[in-house]
């Protein structure tokens, strides 16, 4: 073993802050990028052989009259239909159960424990209730006035987002609240024979439109969904989708981020040795021979970093993976870290250090002995811009830290640099936040109603009180988007579409919402045409108004006015608002919603969200920290000598800490600011691509309250880490000076 | 000849123009001579000393030393020159900081052809007890005996020695060139030693003036006094 490789551990142990703080980065920057990774594609293959396994429907529809011969039909258009009830059952913890009998053909439960119900007295329970409220395998449940054994977990294709309702904020996913369950067919005929009945069709291809023409034909359509527009299905793919991007972009850029610091402070390092790379080279040591030589720590900090980072997120697979499907309700299939992120975790950071500490070290190698070993003279000669410069005013303090920011140019880019990696992440979960309130905000403040009733059919006699309405389910003529439109009288009072300034927008004209208007590409004064979803009826409108509101995209407009559209009497409805609860024959309530259950919906929704913001801001800061302290440290490494000179000529500690490292708070100040728009064009482009398709958009909002929490947040990172830098300035000794001409 | 120089020229650029360090130095010195480079300082006498050890190249001129010609030698040639043939010993030691004695002198001895034993080197200079230190550990001269050590080890053809007394008071100075003499009879290594010392040229075979990068004197001296009669 050549005695040079001995110097590596001394190093270590003489770097410890640096070359520990070196390999947590490139570990945690590893960890996000494999962890989610492994979540994206694990969770992706899963679903992938869960629609497949269970036979996941191409739509669901309610015929007018009976089939004469459903499998003779079934086999001349080469379907595969299945009828299925459904009813709901309230439990006494304010769960409710949506109970659907066991299917054998077409969305097939998959069991994701224990096993299929068989008995009368068993059942299934949704896989995300069953996690979230920790029911154990062998509990007794009482629904629908019978008791049943919970004999298995189970996820269902068409519920795999299991949200209560497909319209306004019943779209918010609360496991607590809502849920799954399947029994056996005979159990649903015992217990709730009255149950509402749907169909389901799958075809070969997916393709609906045939299937749905030669369904209307033979027994006529009351009601058709495709599954590539019902949101209990795309919310969860559009999620998937949308976390896929961000799981490959950012991760991979936070990355490169931590691997191109590591690289810069490593080639740093290399660069502070170069009298004893000249001494070396002048014994008779080759370039070659040295540049592998110091290659040996950077590879080693790179390999243990990302080898640490890709077993950690081993460590960490199950519980993120349980936690994500907590959400989504897929049978976890596939639970292995995928190679290939492994490989890019492990490779990436050892493939952008080594190269470049290469490129570093060899460059610095090509010249002759003697220009290496005259380090002392060479490095501390003033730069061209430092002499270009002049300084002649302010106090010799303040000129000299201005000098020591002008020669560490480089030095005080990296800081930049990982000030915006830093910020980036912070403001990430700032901007997270702010979104997330203006959403939560745009929902509720203009709901004056506490309850909306759905009806069976249109009614013209309203004997129950509250405000009468008519919602229709349309969609884009691609069928891509469906959003309802409500027909509102003139007086309504409980609810108020207000514009960008909060006025009232008279009931009067075409109001769109702002989530539709985004979606759409609409702009006051744009005409649009739209299909009504059950009837197919083409309508074009000109937009009048958009309202903010962001969950939902809807069309308001004058009840009178889409009645005539629909061809129903002018008076007619079939919706109504209340702000108390109404004694309505339960025949006649197709759905009932209260407000205060939505809003409850919608804050347990957004509570798992608050524990991963946490949690990114805490790597964050994390980052942030080791980032500012491995360029502080670098300072105070390579200005060592310097700062064992003016302590020898009697310099505070203090006024030494602020002419060495005082520098370095623009360059942080300068790089958070930077990472503001940075963060506000690629989070536009991310959302834009991960909400198309679903009914509400999420507006980007940042607000300054945020971002001086962050800059906060950042300043105090920064203080922290000098302090730590602070500690090494007082650690130098003196007598350094006094030698470092020898070394 | 060990070392032949003809016309030798090192030039270095100073803002616009240019300023010849050494102007057209011609010499030789064979094998087994301890030759003293005087002059005072910025005279070039480094510069020379570089050169001749293939640390630095000429700028005009050629360089032939142990029959390799440095100023038209490959990047590797050079190497491979300092590796066989030359022993540098620093004014500032430059030892590698973070290796103890043993491992300082190792360096040298892995990638050397015929070493002697480091024990032996050890020994010669005086380091025994205490080849287990770190440099920073290490008086003045004892870093610098290990610099000697270092050089002697890999039994070079030529030892080239820049002020190697220049940071050490002088009974250690003292010390350092008797180790030198010692070393150039025992095993007839050409020594060449810079310094601005007049007295150390006497206990030399040859003495070499410099003033602004040109040969003043050169003059043969015979060893007129013995390392310990230097004076200061
Ligand atoms: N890297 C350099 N760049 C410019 N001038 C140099 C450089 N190195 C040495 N010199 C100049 O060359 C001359 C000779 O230097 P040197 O050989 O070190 O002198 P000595 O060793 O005799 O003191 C001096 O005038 C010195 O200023
Ligand atoms: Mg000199």
């Amino acid at each position: 073993m050549s005695p040079l490789l001995k110097r590596i551990p001394r190093t270590v142990r003489s770097n410890q802050w640096l070359v520990y703080g070196s390999i947590t980065l490139v570990m945690l920057a590893c960890m996000l990028y494999v962890s989610l990774n492994t979540l994206i594609v694990d969770i992706g293959q899963s679903r992938s052989r869960f629609e497949r396994e269970s036979q996941i429907e191409s739509a669901t529809f309610l015929p007018q009259k009976p089939f004469a011969a459903l499998s003779t039909f079934e086999r001349d258009h080469g379907l595969t239909i299945e009828r299925r009830r459904e009813v709901d059952a309230a439990l006494d913890n304010g769960l409710t159960l949506r109970v659907f009998e066991q299917t054998m053909r077409v969305d097939i439960p998959a069991i994701t424990a224990g096993r299929d119900v068989q008995a009368d007295d068993e059942m299934l329970l949704g896989q995300t209730v069953a996690t979230v409220l920790k029911v154990p395998l062998g509990t007794r449940m009482t629904l629908l006035g019978r008791s049943f054994t919970v004999v298995g977990f189970a996820a269902v294709p068409d519920y795999m987002y299991p949200i209560r309702t497909t319209d306004d904020a019943g779209i918010i996913l609360d496991p607590k609240a809502f849920g799954i369950a399947v029994i056996t067919p005979a159990a649903m005929d015992s217990c709730a024979p009255e149950a509402l009945a749907t169909w389901h069709v799958r075809t070969i291809n997916g393709v609906t439109a045939t299937a749905r023409q030669a369904l209307d034909e033979t027994v006529g359509l009351t009601y058709w969904q495709d599954i590539t527009t019902n949101p209990r299905y795309t919310l969860a793919t559009v999620k998937l989708e949308g976390a896929a991007s961000v799981s490959t972009s950012m991760p991979l850029v936070i990355l490169l981020l931590a691997s191109l610091l590591l690289a810069a402070a490593q080639g740093r390092m290399v660069r502070m040795q170069r009298a004893q790379l000249g001494t070396l080279k002048a014994l008779g040591y080759s370039t070659r021979e040295l540049v592998l030589h110091e290659l040996a720590l950077p590879a080693v900090i790179a390999l243990s970093g990302s080898v640490l980072g890709v077993l950690s997120s081993i460590l960490t697979m199950r519980p993120i993976l349980n936690f994500m499907v907590s959400y989504f309700s897929v049978p976890l299939y596939v639970a292995t870290v995928p190679w290939r992120a492994a490989i890019v975790g492990i490779v990436a950071p050892v493939f952008f250090t080594v190269p470049a500490v290469a490129l570093v070290a060899a460059r610095l190698l090509g010249q002759t002995p003697v220009k290496l070993m005259q380090t002392t003279t060479l490095s501390t000669r003033p730069g061209l811009l430092e002499r270009s410069l002049h300084l002649t005013r302010g106090s010799f303090q303040n000129r000299f830290a201005v000098r020591a920011a002008i020669r560490g140019l480089t030095r005080l880019t990296l800081l930049m640099l990982g000030a915006m990696l830093a910020g980036y992440l912070l403001l990430f979960g700032g901007a997270m936040r702010d979104s997330m309130d203006m959403l939560v905000r745009g929902a509720f403040q203009d709901t004056r109603y506490n309850y909306t009733y759905v009806l069976t059919a249109p009614r013209l006699k309203n004997p129950w009180g509250g405000e009468a309405l008519t919602s229709v389910p349309f969609t884009t003529t691609d069928g891509q988007l469906t959003f309802q439109v409500t027909g509102l009288s003139a007086t309504s009072t409980l609810l108020v579409p207000r514009d960008s300034t909060g006025q009232a927008i008279p009931i009067d004209r075409v109001i769109i919402t702002r989530a539709l208007a985004q979606k759409l590409d609409l702009q006051p004064g744009d005409t649009w045409t739209m299909q009504q979803s059950v009837t197919g009826q083409e309508v074009t409108l000109t937009v009048d108004a958009v309202a903010e509101m962001y969950t939902t995209a809807a069309v308001i407009m004058p009840q009178t006015r889409l009645n005539s559209i629909l061809g129903t009497p002018p008076s007619s409805f079939n919706a109504l608002l209340s702000t108390t609860s109404l004694q309505i024959p339960a025949q006649d309530v197709l759905m009932t919603m209260s407000t205060a259950q939505s809003r409850a919906a919608f804050d347990s929704a957004v509570e798992p969200l608050w524990v991963t913001l946490g949690s990114v801001a805490v790597i964050a800061v994390f980052i942030a920290l080791l980032a500012l302290s491995i360029v502080t440290t670098l300072t105070v490494e390579e200005e060592r000598v310097t700062i064992s000179l003016l302590k020898v000529l009697g310099y505070r500690a203090e006024e030494l800490n602020r002419m060495v490292l005082g520098s370095g708070i623009v360059a942080v100040a300068t790089g958070f600011v930077l990472s503001i728009p940075l963060l506000l064009t690629s989070l536009g482009r991310l959302l834009a691509t991960t909400t198309s398709g679903i009914s509400f958009s999420l507006p980007i909002r940042l607000s300054p309250l945020s971002i001086l929490f962050c800059a906060v947040i950042m300043l105090a990172t920064y203080l922290l880490s000098l302090r730590a830098a602070r500690r090494k300035v007082l650690g130098v000794q003196m007598a350094i000076s006094l030698k470092a001409a020898r070394e | 000849m060990l070392i032949e120089l003809n016309k030798a020229g090192r030039r270095y650029h100073m803002g616009q123009g240019e300023f010849w360090a050494l102007k057209d130095i011609t010499l030789s010195i064979p094998e087994g001579q301890l030759v003293t480079i005087l002059g005072p300082s910025g005279s070039g006498k480094s510069t020379l000393l570089n050169i001749m050890g293939g640390i630095d190249r000429a700028d005009a001129g050629t360089v032939r030393v142990a029959g390799v010609d440095l100023s038209h030698a490959s990047e590797g040639d050079l190497t491979q020159f300092r590796r066989d043939t030359v022993g540098f010993v620093f004014q500032f030691f430059n030892l590698i900081p973070n290796l103890t004695v043993h491992e300082n002198i190792e360096v040298t001895v892995d990638i050397a052809k015929k070493p002697l034993s480091i024990d032996e080197v050890l020994d010669a200079v005086g380091l025994v007890p205490l080849a287990d230190r770190f440099p920073a550990e290490l008086s003045g001269g004892e870093q610098q005996r290990v610099s000697l050590a270092r050089a002697v080890v890999k039994n070079p053809a030529l030892l080239l020695a820049d002020e190697p007394t220049g940071s050490l008071d002088f009974a250690t100075s003292r010390d350092i060139l008797r180790l030198l003499v010692r070393v150039n009879e025992v095993y007839h290594t050409t020594i060449v030693l810079v310094t601005h010392n007049a007295a150390i040229a006497d206990m030399t075979d040859r003495v070499i003036r410099l003033r602004s990068g040109e040969v003043e004197e050169d003059r043969l001296v015979g060893r007129l006094i013995k390392a310990e009669e230097v004076t200061w």
